[in-house]
């Protein structure tokens, strides 16, 4: 009992500790345009990307998308979709089981929001919770099925390429008291470390999305 | 690093912190109260973060005036059922106060038929000479 007790003690302290790491880390990226970070020693910062820099990923992402549609292999999200379903999978089915997932969450929502404003007592708001929660469990669930199964589409490799595009080009490291480019190509920055490809990405991404069309 | 719905999970639990609206507030009122390094050319997420702490300052209002209890923000799940369910309600009574008319949708007139709804009133002729 006490072993368990120190377990949780432990392992509350943990979730604590990394709660607070993402809120500095949060705090961090909202802090400027511009997200700085530290890897071994270098410092690099990403950037919110300017007129010119969407452009060129823009054109890049044209490029990309003709020569993944010259490629007979590449499948569109409707072809694969179409031989999923060859394949006995139904893509169509698990957008209906999402849509019905959607409409059951806004009816608990409108209930639990309800009692919010009646100012119901809080057990009774704790069981239209609890629902929430088991709909939120199922969507994520069924997302990552879908979000998986449609994962090698063109439209999907663009999505991932226009992301890692910008963040090679708004990507730059400091030199003494000056911001330089960090790779002079785009090979050059996949061929780098990939702790350094993989979080430049992520800042772009979750810092920089809906700035560029993507597939 | 994690994924988006946490990020967004922080920026929430931020923008409701006692810090972030006292700050939010005031730049509105004083410039120099910046919420931001930069003053222009926000990232999505700033962007994201300003609707926030817009959000959470109209919920402390509305907790405030007592139309809601405040345990609505202990947990996302109750904030965003609220929310859910005031854009609900406005929604109904913005479609309660249309008349009739604005509430039936427009037909299209079949080819032939004249059609009277939403033809302007003004006619433009072209003066001659």
């Amino acid at each position: 009992m006490e072993e368990n007790t120190l377990q949780d003690k432990v392992e509350k302290i943990k979730q604590d500790t990394a709660e607070l790491d993402g809120q500095i880390e949060t705090e961090k990226l909202l802090s400027d345009n511009s997200s700085e970070f530290d890897l071994e020693g270098v410092v690099y910062r990403v950037n919110k990307p300017s007129f010119e820099q969407k452009q060129t990923v823009n054109k890049e992402r044209m490029k990309k998308l003709v020569s993944l549609l010259k490629d007979q292999e590449q499948l569109l999200e409707k072809d694969l979709i179409a031989l999923y379903e060859s394949r006995g999978i139904s893509i169509a089915e698990l957008d209906t089981s999402l849509d019905a997932l959607r409409k059951r969450r806004e009816d608990f929502a409108e209930k639990l929001g309800k009692g919010l404003v009646e100012k119901r007592d809080e057990k009774d708001l704790e069981i239209y919770k609890k629902e929430i929660e088991k709909v939120i469990v199922e969507q994520d669930a069924l997302l990552m099925q879908k979000s998986a199964l449609l994962d090698s589409s063109i439209e999907s490799q663009i999505n991932v390429f226009v992301y890692t595009y910008l963040a090679y080009l708004t990507l730059e490291k400091r030199v003494e008291e000056d911001w330089v480019k960090a790779f002079d190509t785009y090979e050059n920055f996949l061929k780098s470390d990939e702790t350094l490809v993989n979080k430049a990405t992520w800042v772009t991404t979750f810092v920089n999305r809906t700035e560029v069309p993507v597939a | 690093m994690f994924n988006y719905d946490t990020l967004s999970s922080y920026v929430k639990k931020l923008a409701k912190t006692n810090y972030w609206q006292t700050l939010y507030a005031s730049s509105k009122e004083a410039p120099s109260y910046k919420l931001f390094k930069n003053d222009t050319n926000f990232t999505c997420l700033q962007i994201q973060f300003i609707n926030e702490l817009g959000y959470y300052s109209s919920l402390y209002m509305d907790i405030a005036m007592g139309e809601v209890s405040e345990i609505v923000v202990n947990n996302e799940i109750y904030e965003d059922a609220y929310y859910y369910y005031k854009l609900l309600n406005r929604k109904r009574e913005i479609q309660n106060k249309k008349t009739p008319q604005q509430q039936a949708p427009t037909k299209h007139q079949s080819k032939g038929q004249e059609s009277v709804v939403g033809k302007s009133e003004w006619v433009f002729t072209k003066v001659k000479g």
